[in-house]
């Protein structure tokens, strides 16, 4: 057993998929260190395998990458790979073992084997020549063309193949073709043992096993695939980009049926995975844009499209590009044989049998837990739910059973990636409690400006990779007659740790600051660039392996390459890395509701001020109207404890009666000022804002409500039962109506937690008088994730559901003090005629009117539905477009109370993370003003995406916020006078790579 | 026009003898999709003809119509731009901007006489390896089939 004695300022995450990158990030970035270890070989989970994400069909994976001290980490496509210095990747390793307490657990680890060894593989590939046994299994899911040993999924990093433990028959023909000795068979008796202070489970989920809903024919019939399946075929790295083939017979299909809620929403499974109805439609929209003609059919029971923007981007596939919507759940998929359609067996809206013919039939299967999740749990003594999750609290989404031990992501409720990243984020937070002291990320010290002292050219021949192609012999000589090269060194294996030592060692021995690398994609450890200029280029991906068949002609651009590389350091100016911007190490917090105390609350136990502005003369917000959730708990309680703390904490101040009226300046430097009620005003420092100023609920104008006294809302009936004004016991019939004011022309989204408010008041009811007669109206039942057991509950208990279309709402009449609701049932056609004693409506959670004013003085915007927008809908749910302004709660979107801790949670860690940073900084790429040529005419501030470009308005000239400066380059493109330029490639260095290369 | 470009094409397939043309083309790839699809082209062993001389920029909204001007004049026989997707770029709206910028400069292009076909702006994602060497193919192709670029060596800026 080798014991690596390493510090327990570290925290251990489990699952190296998107859930555990972000949590990675957010504590690497608050100054711990991490852990991140998987079972696969790789990181990335379930997400690599998907090009393109709903609500925009966008992919925007790297913006979820670190804004600040960039050189120190890894600025690619997270497709390719993690690099950050805190972050320790311990891939394809199992945790076997965990003991100890919460800031001090001792975790074992073990590597899987057979096993390639990381820090040795090239990713050459001779292996996969040498293995004799074919594999079906793979990452772009269709069969055949795999060896046992393959590289699970092209673009990882680091790009190591794996062995498919199951199927290698241990001939060991790959451990002896391997050139550099990676490859080991056996498992030598030892494993890894961390001291860490928290750990966090992010092990994901696993696509439900289609082949155990035998009435669809999965496997058995050709044409009927998985929702993975359909992503994969076309995608971009896909065995077939850009067309969708029938499996069958290579045919473009021209109808396609998707099949909902498969594993999923039965009296097995008796839950909703979340996300497969939004990822249906996301694929069906992907058809369409490919095939407009074809016919795509989504064969749903409730469509849940119950997120942010989420019900627009339903609308527009129904609407605008004619995706078919089928409410039925399918019962049995059968083949025609002679062609290979398949036959689907529904009931029209008049009862009849029809059969409907389809080219494919695409299964929109479940999250389940993965198979070794049960093990993990057992291992990290935490427990699970009925269903097999990770159990968490009422009013928390990420503490498990166990102290120290946190979860988000799919391994504890199904979600889609916007809702797994809040969760990441505020279990990042929840775990910094138990990594000790933070330290800010050390900003490199500027180094004074040194004597030229020529340039370093490392030439890696990757074991023969490159050399089969190219003469590195001859690029060598010609480097070595190249002006300004202090001299040459050829390697075998740069990636080899010893060998980076030694390069490195020689680098910093010959005092040359600056070097050309000619290797191959795998990244350089990070910490190179900081003091060395450093060009990479890559001549084994983009070279060698292009370019196979005319070694001449590769040689000759990789002599071209070397040119233009060591052409752009040559001609680099050394800048002395950016001294950064100073932070005010305290966060205002806009909103003295659940959101905003939660955030104040989490902000301050991190050591941070916080002043918490709250615009009316109580705390608590719309929490306080909530009287029990779901599942029985009762909020108060953690409300008035939390109003209680917030109150007593010495680094927290409020401020009761007092709005934000002005806010300038920028992130780590906001200055706010604030008004109370006798109009006197405060100007206030912040580095870091929270906007938590909630939502209200919208008062309806229909349903006779305000003008019947029996039509009451689903808030109102909670406190009548809660107070005993509305005594159930005398309530014969209550009816509720759903999506009041919501999910219309007017306000085109679902208020997400009405549903389960009216699940909630109606199994309370039940409960109270189960004589009560209780219908619901609905449109769909929105119980996403685990509330569909209430769902179930609420219909095993006697409640009524009858659904209504938008077109045909219910109509209510009020006759001789008598409510008599009319609807028609869209099923059976029949009109349902009740006479309830109260009519209980759920309207929809409107964004306050004072939002555009607050808005316009924060300088974010409001989404088309007034709440608001974040930066990016997907990645950056908790962001604001202006950096250092963070959303949560209904000020964000609706959510429940849960929901609104955690997202809170996670404004609360993105906040403390940048507070504890000791200055901003961004990176050695930024922009660069040239005053002297500046005509002040502002095209680069009307360029800059950052906001990170302003006016000297005494110079008349453009400034540079070097803090919020990414390096794009927009404003150096824009620049007319050439005033503007990046300080990594200005114009003339461009054209003097330009010069040599042609 | 199209019998223009073909005359100065004669005129230079003569001096370039009787061997195939090769263009000498220049690409602007983005840090980003661009460039991790190149990689991933390697990783997949696609071929592609070794004419392209790949520059990266961290954006491709960085590449000033200058520099493709500049290509130009000093010889190179066509530029290409790859961004990523239209909505995915890394800087929020660097992609848009430059298709805004090449569809000015093709403009001005055509209106000085010059072949704008020359200049290609492409989206190429990060998981498009195999879209990257298709897209590499066909400009080649298509840049030798146009001939040698008659501004080579005859301007200078």
């Amino acid at each position: 057993m080798t014991t690596e004695n390493r510090n327990s300022n570290a925290a251990l995450v489990i699952g190296a998929g998107i859930a555990g990158i972000k949590v990675a990030l957010e504590i690497a970035e608050s100054g711990a260190r991490v852990y991140l270890c998987d079972r696969q070989p790789h990181i990335g989970g379930t997400l690599v395998q998907l090009d393109k994400w709903f609500p925009d069909n966008h992919c925007g994976l790297c913006k979820i990458l670190p804004v600040f001290n960039r050189d120190r980490t890894g600025q690619y496509c997270l497709r390719r790979g993690l690099l950050h210095p805190n972050i320790e990747l311990l891939l394809h390793h199992q945790v076997k073992k965990v003991e100890g307490k919460p800031g001090r657990f001792s975790v074992t680890l073990k590597p899987e084997y057979p096993r390639v060894n990381p820090e040795l593989c090239t990713g050459c590939g001779i292996c996969e020549a040498a293995c004799p046994v074919t594999d079906d299994a793979n990452f772009n899911q269709v069969p055949g063309g795999h060896r046992a040993i393959f590289l699970h999924h092209p673009l990882a990093l680091p790009k190591t193949y794996s062995i498919d433990a199951e199927r290698c028959t241990r001939c060991g023909a790959c451990v002896d073709a391997c050139p550099t000795r990676a490859i080991s068979m056996s498992a030598p008796d030892e494993g890894l043992q961390l001291k860490v202070g928290a750990i966090i489970l992010s092990t994901g989920f696993e696509n439900f096993d289609a082949t155990t809903a035998t009435q669809y024919g999965y496997q058995r019939y050709p044409n009927v695939i998985t929702g993975l399946e359909l992503e994969r075929r076309p995608g971009g790295s896909g065995p077939f980009p850009g067309v969708l083939y029938r499996p069958s017979d290579g045919a473009i299909p021209r109808s396609i049926a998707f099949l909902q809620c498969v594993g999923c929403r039965d009296r097995k499974r008796d839950y909703c995975s979340s996300a497969c109805c939004m990822y249906a439609i996301k694929e069906a929209t992907m058809i369409k844009e490919m095939y407009p003609d074809t016919d795509v059919n989504i064969f749903f029971m409730d469509l849940r499209a119950f997120g942010k923007g989420h019900h627009r981007y339903y609308d527009k596939a129904r609407d605008e590009l004619g995706v078919r919507f089928t409410r039925q759940r399918v019962p049995a998929v059968k083949q025609d044989f002679r062609t290979g359609d398949l036959l689907i067996m529904a009931f029209d809206q008049s009862g009849e049998v029809i059969t409907s013919r389809f080219d494919m039939v695409v299964l929109a299967t479940g999250q389940t837990p993965s198979r070794e999740f049960e093990e993990t749990c057992q291992i990290l003594g935490i427990k699970t739910n009925k269903w097999g999750f990770a159990a968490t609290g009422a009013f928390s989404a990420v503490d498990t059973t166990r102290e120290g031990i946190f979860v988000c992501g799919t391994a504890s409720t199904p979600q889609d990636i916007a809702d797994t990243l809040v969760e990441a984020t505020a279990a990042a937070g929840r775990a910094m409690g138990f990594l000790g002291s933070e330290k800010a990320l050390p900003v490199t010290p500027p180094r004074p400006g040194e004597e030229e002292a020529g340039a370093a050219v490392i030439l890696c021949n990757c074991y023969g990779q490159v050399g089969q192609t190219i003469n590195l012999r001859e690029i060598a000589d010609f480097c070595h007659r190249a002006p300004g090269v202090a001299y040459v060194e050829e390697v075998v294996h740069l990636c080899h740790p010893e060998t980076w030592r030694e390069v490195k060692a020689r680098l910093s021995e010959s005092g040359v600051n600056k070097a050309v690398i000619a290797a191959c994609s795998l990244l350089p450890p990070p910490g190179l660039y900081e003091d060395t200029c450093i060009e990479l280029i890559n001549i084994r991906e983009q070279l060698a392996w292009v370019h196979r068949d005319d070694g001449l002609k590769a040689t000759e651009k990789a002599g071209r390459l070397v040119n233009m590389a060591l052409e752009k350091i040559h001609s680099q100016e050394y800048v002395p890395p950016p001294e950064g911007e100073s932070v005010v190490p305290g966060a205002l917090v806009i909103g003295g509701g659940l959101a905003g105390l939660s955030a104040a609350r989490a902000i301050a136990e991190r050591g941070f001020g916080v002043e918490v502005v709250e615009k009316s003369d109580a705390l608590g917000g719309n929490a306080g109207h909530v009287f029990s959730l779901l599942g029985g708990e009762n909020p108060r309680e953690y409300l008035e404890n939390l109003v209680d703390e917030v109150k007593n904490h010495p680094r927290i101040h409020l401020r009761l009666n007092t709005e934000v009226v002005g806010v300038t300046g920028h992130i780590g430097n906001f200055k706010c000022t604030l008004k109370d009620e006798r109009s006197e005003t405060a100007d206030i420092e912040a580095g870091a804002i929270i906007v938590a100023t909630g939502a209200g609920e919208s008062r309806p104008s229909e349903y006779l409500y305000g003008r019947a006294g029996q039509v009451i809302t689903q808030r109102e009936l909670e406190a009548g039962l809660a107070s005993g004004r509305i005594d159930a016991a005398a309530l014969r019939s209550v009816a509720m109506v759903q999506c009041v004011g919501s999910r219309d022309k007017d306000r085109p989204y679902c208020s997400r937690v009405c549903c389960s408010q009216a699940l909630k008041n109606a199994l309370n009811l039940k409960l109270l008088n189960p004589e009560t007669e209780i219908t619901v109206f609905y449109r769909d039942i929105m119980s996403y994730g685990f509330r569909e057991e209430y769902y179930t509950r609420a219909r095993e208990a006697g409640v009524l559901f009858v659904r209504y279309e938008p077109e045909q709402k219910p109509q209510v009449s009020l006759e001789d003090d008598v409510l008599e609701i009319r609807a028609t049932d869209p099923v059976t056609g029949n009109v349902v005629i009740i006479r309830p004693d109260r009519l209980v409506l759920s309207p929809a959670i409107v964004p306050p009117d004072d939002n555009t004013a607050l808005s316009r003085v924060l300088g974010i915007g409001l989404t088309g539905d007034g709440f608001f927008r974040e930066m990016e809908a997907k990645f950056l749910p908790v962001d604001s477009p202006r950096a250092g302004i963070f959303l949560c709660g209904l000020a964000s979107r609706p959510q429940d109370i849960r929901e609104t801790i955690t997202q809170a949670g996670a404004a609360a860690q993105q906040a403390a993370a940048l507070l504890s940073r000791s200055r901003l900084t961004g990176g050695k790429a930024v922009s660069l003003v040239n005053e002297r040529r500046c005509s002040g005419c502002e095209l680069c501030i009307a360029a800059c995406p950052y906001e990170a470009r302003v006016k000297n308005v005494e110079k008349g000239v453009a400034r540079v916020i070097e803090a919020l400066c990414q390096g794009c380059g927009a404003c150096a493109a824009a620049c007319p006078n050439g005033a503007a330029s990046l300080r990594e490639l200005k114009d003339q260095q461009l054209f003097r790579i330009l010069d040599a290369a042609l | 026009m199209e019998d223009k470009k073909e005359g100065i094409t004669g005129e230079y397939g003569e001096t370039a003898g009787k061997e195939e043309f090769e263009p000498s083309l220049v690409g602007f790839f983005c840090n980003w999709c661009t460039s991790t699809a190149a990689d991933l082209a390697g990783t997949t062993r696609l071929q592609y003809p070794p004419n392209i001389r790949p520059i990266r920029v961290m954006c491709s909204g960085a590449v000033d119509p200058v520099y493709v001007l500049r290509a130009l004049c000093s010889g190179a026989d066509g530029v290409i731009i790859g961004g990523c997707p239209p909505g995915d770029c890394h800087y929020i709206s660097g992609n848009y901007k430059t298709r805004r910028r090449m569809a000015a400069l093709k403009t001005i292009l055509k209106t000085l006489g010059l072949d704008d076909d020359r200049v290609w702006v492409r989206w190429i994602s990060a998981s498009e390896g195999a879209k990257f060497a298709r897209t590499m193919r066909e400009f080649t192709e298509a840049m030798r089939k146009k001939g040698p670029n008659p501004l080579k060596n005859r301007w200078s800026i």
